[in-house]
């Protein structure tokens, strides 16, 4: 029995570890990121104002179409002059395509180079390269080309194109990014060794510190050589003080009581103002017409189910129900005139609400 | 029969107040049972053993049965001051009283009339109002309303019995109303159910205290089982929160599967009153209709706004007095000697926040607005959760080391 409770509590700590080590993984990776690619843009012309380059963590299967703000992330913004830029991206899974956003609003500029920078060396994107790609961009034009350079033109405030990720890049950054996570797991394997140790020794420090505090709280009694009679009562007194206050404050938030209002308790009826002027009046033309269904019309709650005038007269005007089929009909008074037709007509009014009957 | 008397007198050598209790829930059930059959349970007969449970809790704890009675008129003076007004309480819960009255059935919203109305919510407090109409002799908009107090009335004496120590009980009063502040007696549910929920914790607490050297006594089983029943009948997630209270009291269950018998007795009596018949009229509740769970839940996680939202809102309704409470109960949990017994109810509380943030992660409603409209009411659990542990504790230690006797 021993035995086997001893492998289950080998087990047991053995699947701790596991999970501890998955956790740390898992932490570190979303906190340092581990793929990693440089990329460095050289442009010339006019300063481009509020430049991103937006990545998306796409499987190998999955081409996305769109770089929408929330499924991928933004790298930079930086002001551009005629300069060249290293922008480090650096994501916690493989990155897999790019796009560039040059600007926000309509401007000429050229690219020189987009070279990545990778462990086995530069990979540039040749000219001819880039002039595909940015063809296949939006919002803007090749404005002219020479052997080193491609100038375009934005025509819109919203201008991008696609950078693929060569697969040379794609598979130094693969080697570079399992190498580093395989040093994470390791790492990973040695804190959820380390974690518990080092908990165990924070928690019976934590442990010493909050008895000390709580025997400030309750404990404290005890050492105190006070009378445990006296303590009851000075408990009990505490106490009804602290319960009395509560009822008190209670109290205070039903500020409009008053006795005269407990013999209203007792009314037929007792709604108050508890729901709006509309329905009180409606349930005066139903009690009058004796009515057993019917319908609002226009704001009153037409096909409105959650407004508060269709669900106060729902239940307070209950039993009569409500039902779009119903021939008798209530409606502000203000518009029972624009509805007076052959079909519907105002047969009783309260207040500023009509009853119209309709064929 | 047998079993019966037996559970009977086990719960008489026990307590009064949770003797108290245990009659009083009879009586929330009975009527149940009554509604379902077209008939009622008059409520003078509640009134009658309001009466004889307070005399009987004032032989044994003079000063908790004042307090209760205390509480109770104030409540029901300020209840009928002033009739149903807040949204829920109107579109809901005595509308749906209003339905069992006039149409004489506990299933009348069945019908599914009002939709939006949560027809299929359960109708504890919605039967005892029409009980109330029916002592009126129609139905008014505010006195239906001392329904909450009716179905209040087992917590209070259950706490009665859980807080031998009149200063810890009337503390938990206090921290009761105050927490709850406007939501205590305006016909929502929730107060309620953190109520029971935190008893539950705390019975299910004293069991497993109690399952290692001694055997758990049929009182604290029948506590349990008076938590559970009103949690099911109280609210649709209080079935929730009855299964977690299961969970806290598993250590106890799990050797000795009897000792759960009254806990499932509870959930059994509400699947055949309440579940299979909202069942069998095809309403379905609006989260099992919550189509796209996943695919909304993972573009959340992923979102920051979400746990911007989420952060903002659960911080800015913690009161002040519910983080005071609970760094007092973590010190208390971290101080005491015997941690063991509190870790399945802690867990049960912690298992409520996870099942609370998969709602929020998959609601179909807008986040803001489903955040808006119920943090506030759902944050009471864990307020007054704290509270009732953290009181115990104190108990707990205090009988182990001043020895203090119970007041009389």
């Amino acid at each position: 029995m021993n035995k086997q409770r001893s492998v289950l509590d080998r087990m047991g700590r053995g699947l701790l570890l596991i999970m501890l080590s998955v956790l740390c993984s898992v932490v570190i990776v979303l906190i340092y990121k581990p793929f990693q690619l440089q990329l460095v843009i050289s442009t010339a012309g006019a300063p481009l104002n509020d430049m991103v380059v937006y990545f998306a963590r796409a499987s190998n299967r999955v081409k996305p179409t769109s770089f929408a703000q929330a499924k991928s992330a933004q790298i930079t913004s930086v002001q551009m002059a005629s300069t060249s830029h290293t922008l480090t991206i650096r994501s916690a899974l493989p990155v897999r395509f790019l796009r560039l956003d040059p600007s926000t609003e309509p401007v000429n500029f050229s690219i020189s180079e987009i070279r990545f920078v990778t462990g086995s060396g530069p990979h540039i994107v040749a000219v001819e390269e880039l002039v595909a790609l940015v063809s296949s961009g939006h919002q803007l034009k090749i404005a002219g080309r020479d052997r080193s350079s491609v100038t375009l033109s934005a025509t819109g405030v919203d201008p991008y194109f696609p950078i693929p990720i060569p697969e040379s890049v794609l598979t130094s950054a693969y080697r570079e990014y399992c190498r580093a996570l395989i040093l994470t797991g390791l790492a990973s394997v040695l804190l959820a060794v380390l974690i518990p140790m080092i908990l165990s020794g924070l928690f019976a420090l934590l442990k010493r510190a909050c008895l000390a505090l709580s025997r400030l709280w309750l404990y404290g009694l005890s050492r105190s050589q006070v009378h445990a009679q006296r303590v009851k009562v000075a408990a009990n007194c505490a106490g009804a003080a602290a319960l009395g206050l509560a009822l008190l404050h209670q109290a205070s938030l039903h500020d409009w009581w008053s006795i005269a209002r407990l013999q209203d308790a007792f009314a037929d009826d007792g709604v108050g103002f508890a729901v709006p002027a509309e329905v009180r009046n409606m349930k005066t033309l139903i009690q009058r017409h004796s009515l057993t269904d019917f319908d609002l019309l226009r704001d009153l709650g037409d096909g409105a189910p959650h407004t508060e005038i269709y669900q106060r007269a729902s239940e307070y005007l209950y039993p009569a129900r409500i039902n779009e089929k119903a021939r008798y009909k209530f409606i502000r008074s203000s518009d029972a005139v624009m509805l007076a037709t052959d079909l519907c007509k105002e047969i009783d009014r309260e207040h500023t609400i009509s009853l119209v009957v309709c064929r | 029969m047998n079993i019966l008397s037996r559970w009977w007198s086990a719960a008489s050598q026990s307590d009064q107040a949770l003797k108290a209790s245990i009659a009083l829930t009879a009586y929330s059930v009975g009527n149940l049972l009554a509604w379902a059959a077209g008939v009622h349970l008059p409520v003078m007969a509640f009134i009658l053993l309001l009466g004889v449970s307070l005399w009987m809790t004032l032989t044994k704890q003079a000063l908790h049965s004042l307090a209760i009675a205390a509480c109770f008129t104030v409540f029901v003076a300020l209840i009928i001051s002033h009739p149903v007004a807040d949204w829920d309480a109107r579109s809901i819960w005595f509308f749906h009283g209003k339905r069992i009255y006039l149409d004489g059935s506990l299933y009348a919203q069945l019908t599914d009339y009002g939709h939006w109305s949560h027809n299929d919510y359960p109708t504890l407090v919605p039967s005892l109002a029409a009980s109330v109409a029916k002592m009126l002799g129609f139905w008014n908009e505010i006195v239906p309303r001392t329904s909450v107090v009716i179905a209040m009335a087992p917590g209070f004496f259950l706490a009665a019995w859980a807080f031998r120590y009149f200063g810890l009980y009337a503390t938990w009063l206090a921290g009761v109303i105050m927490f709850s502040q406007g939501q205590l007696l305006n016909g929502y549910m929730d107060v309620m159910v953190a109520i029971y929920f935190s008893l539950g914790l705390l019975i299910a607490a004293k069991i497993n205290q109690c399952s290692g050297d001694c055997q758990p006594s049929m009182a604290h089983l029948l506590g349990i089982a008076v938590c559970t029943v009103h949690l099911c009948f109280l609210k649709n997630e209080g079935l929730v929160l009855a299964l977690l209270i299961g969970m806290a009291a598993l250590p106890s269950f799990w050797p000795k599967p009897k000792l759960a018998w009254p806990w499932l007795a509870s959930l059994l009596l509400f699947a055949l009153l309440w579940k299979l018949p909202v069942k069998l009229a095809g309403l379905e509740t609006d989260l099992t209709a919550n189509d796209g769970m996943l695919a909304r839940g993972m573009d959340r996680i992923f979102d920051e706004k979400t746990w911007n939202l989420l952060g903002d809102f659960f911080f800015r309704y913690a009161d002040p007095h519910y983080l005071v409470f609970a760094a007092l109960l973590v010190f208390s949990v971290l101080g005491a000697t015997n941690r063991r017994v509190l870790l399945m109810p802690m867990a049960a509380l912690l298992a409520y926040m996870g099942i609370l943030l998969v709602v929020f992660l998959t609601t179909f409603h807008d986040l803001w607005w489903h955040l808006h409209t119920t943090v506030e009411r759902l944050i009471l659990v864990f307020n007054i959760g704290t509270l009732t542990i953290a009181l115990w504790i104190t108990q707990w230690w205090i009988e182990k080391n001043v020895a203090v006797p119970a007041t009389k």
